[in-house]
């Protein structure tokens, strides 16, 4: 399909869709089927650069997703197996282009950028409590307000708010309540990300996952030693997942490397690659480290390996960033799956 | 008994600009310190052992000997192929292999680029191999950093000298190495690098469902500059319009640079074997002459 055309597709099927779909006797399998062709659909809109809005009041991939997850609400059925594989797809797609607010917050309209209607809430609508929908909403808050500039360094300490602007200042009525300003909201945002992290980090689904987010937030806060344990805390319990092992005893050497406790950096670096042998971002933070040493041989066999012996699989600090979308074949696959039957995949 | 020698921080001294030399190893005690002396474009030919003034760690050195040896060069070249630059992907192939064709007979190269993590697309293989270039771009992040310091991290034989060579337009997103550790290991490398600019008009990237997070250095240009000028290299621009050429002249303009670079070896007097070694290299007598170099190396 040649590019003009596969760059329309999404609007043609917002324009026209509902009407397909509520035409004829099968219009919940109608519905259900251009739901899961949009994730599609948007996702071609991804990879063609086209996501984001390049026009006032467009919102572009974001709108394709709540316009199907809209024509999957409409329907009015108890939300079941495909509902929930959907959902874990299409958040798995905005991890991917890091469209974090439109994750917690509502995707247009006048509403404050506030936790509690964007889409991740709308899978919890329907999936009350669900540890991969909770997850989804609070790693979107903690990474939309990530205080870092460049790995590992944290600037100026916790800065929530963007560069101080020029603004009016509005002085209160006297009685009148007084108004959450926006680093308020955003600190206050955050904090509650934090702690739902924590919590779950309890549950046996998503604790290595939320552990990790837990620890980088931490340690992009500059709580490096806070963000060293709970990491270290994630890595006892990760059992036999050795990504989750490998990620969080990296997150426990970049932080302790940010303490300046570089002998016990290299140590868990260390470890982590005993989880992951040869995976790329610890062998070259713990080549760096003894590089900076003088221990130039050690640093060289490192780097050497990494690049000889290279793993085909994901290096989990290298996706780490865009959320959970290292899956978004997988999940996308398991949503096909789960389509209804009489619903082509 | 070999010395493994790394060097660090670039100088300038009077009116003779340290910027590029390169240390490495012998089979004795003796220190080599390689340095290329420049007047404008041209090579400063000529020059004899005197001519040089050497200071270990502020003292000054005996130069022993003074070569220009045709040392058979180890050549890393690192491709950026992030989505900032993979637009001009198939151009990039085809300066490849041209690059590859300027190599010697007893030259090795190898060929990395940036995907999920940085990749070695080609291994080491000698040079007049004809190469296979399948490599795709890669979008959402962009690890020159990582590459930079992968590509320097070389165990060099001690009959060879390692040259880098990235091509990239220095907007890093996601490395593990930060450009502050970027700059002060590349001044301990025994690398020499430089980087062809591959900034703007980067075409039309065909995959970008990951994006770059917008808080990635403003300033990472600057700083990786900095870091290349600390191992003796530099950042060329190449002519927008004339791409191909003008990346073709630079790389010869580099090889060039590297190759008739003069050798100084000196045995240290007078300072401690161990330890941090800065090396400072004037040419006194040409006053107006750029000396690259190395600024230093670790004793054992």
């Amino acid at each position: 399909m040649p590019r003009a055309e596969r760059v329309q597709l999404p609007w043609l099927l917002m324009g026209n869709g509902r009407v397909w779909s509520e035409t004829g006797t099968n219009s919940d399998q109608r519905a259900v089927a251009l739901a899961a062709f949009s994730l599609d659909a948007a996702a071609e809109l991804a990879e063609l650069g086209q996501w984001p809005a390049h026009r006032p009041g467009e919102c572009a991939g974001v709108c394709i997703v709540e316009w199907a997850c809209a024509l999957l609400a409409d329907r009015g059925v108890t939300p079941g197996v495909f509902e929930r594989a959907w959902m874990r797809a299409s958040l798995s797609l905005m991890g991917g282009v890091r469209e974090w607010v439109a994750i917690y917050a509502p995707a247009a309209g006048a509403a404050p950028l506030d936790a509690g209607n964007g889409h991740a809430q709308h899978a919890l609508d329907w999936f009350t409590s669900d540890p991969d929908f909770r997850l989804a909403r609070a790693q979107a808050i903690a990474a939309r307000f990530e205080p870092t500039t460049e790995q590992g360094a944290a600037v100026d300490g916790l800065r929530l708010e963007p560069k101080p602007v020029t603004q009016l200042t509005v002085l209160a009525r006297p009685g009148a309540p007084v108004r959450e300003t926006a680093s308020v909201r955003r600190a206050r945002l955050r904090a509650s990300a934090l702690d739902e992290l924590r919590e779950l980090t309890t549950l046996d689904a998503v604790r290595g996952a939320a552990g990790a987010r837990l620890a980088y937030a931490e340690w992009a806060s500059g709580d490096y030693d806070v963000a060293e344990r709970d990491a270290l805390n994630t890595a006892s319990r990760a059992g036999t997942d050795s990504d989750a092992r490998y990620l969080s005893l990296f997150l426990a050497g970049m932080a302790t490397q940010s303490s300046g406790s570089l002998a016990r950096a290299e140590s868990h670096f260390t470890e982590a690659l005993k989880a992951r042998p040869h995976s790329q971002s610890a062998s070259l933070a713990l080549a760096a480290l003894r590089f900076g040493r003088g221990d130039a041989g050690a640093a060289y066999d490192l780097t050497e390996a990494s690049l000889t012996q290279r793993r085909s699989d994901d290096d989990p600090w290298r996706v780490f960033f865009y959320g959970n979308f290292s899956q978004w074949p997988a999940l996308r696959d398991a949503m096909r799956a789960a389509l209804p039957t009489g619903v082509a995949r | 008994m070999n010395r493994s020698l790394m060097v660090a921080l670039s100088f300038v001294s009077g009116t003779a600009a340290v910027a590029g030399q390169s240390v490495f190893r012998s089979g004795t005690s003796q220190v080599t310190v390689s340095a290329s002396v420049r007047q404008g474009n041209n090579v400063v030919a000529g020059l004899k052992a005197e001519d040089f003034v050497l200071t270990d760690n502020g003292v000054p050195q005996r130069v022993e000997a003074l070569a220009v040896e045709p040392i058979p060069l180890d050549v890393t070249l690192f491709l950026d192929t992030s989505g900032s630059t993979s637009g001009r992907l198939d151009e990039m192939k085809k300066d490849v292999q041209g690059i590859a064709n300027l190599l010697r007979p007893d030259d090795r190269f190898r060929l990395l680029v940036i995907g999920d993590s940085v990749v070695e697309a080609v291994p080491w293989v000698a040079a007049g191999t004809k190469l296979s270039l399948p490599f795709e771009p890669v979008g959402g992040i962009s690890l020159v950093q990582d590459a930079l310091l992968m590509a320097m991290l070389h165990r060099v034989e001690p009959a060879r000298r390692h040259l880098v060579v990235g091509m990239t337009d220095s907007h890093d997103c996601g490395s593990v190495v930060t450009s502050a550790a970027l700059n002060e290991l590349a001044a301990r490398s025994e690398a020499v690098v430089h980087i062809v600019d591959q900034s703007g008009s980067a075409g039309e990237a065909s995959y970008r469902v990951r994006t770059c997070s917008p808080r990635a250095r403003q300033d990472g240009p600057e700083l990786i500059e900095s870091a290349v000028n600390k191992t003796g290299g530099e950042v060329h621009r190449s002519h927008w319009f004339f791409r191909s050429a003008s990346i073709l002249g630079n790389f010869k303009k580099i090889f060039e640079d590297f190759r008739s670079s003069y050798v100084l070896r000196y045995s240290p007097e007078g300072v401690s074997p161990s330890g941090w070694h800065a090396i400072t290299v004037t040419v006194p007598k040409k006053s107006k002459a750029t000396v690259r170099s190395r600024a230093g190396y670790y004793g054992s």
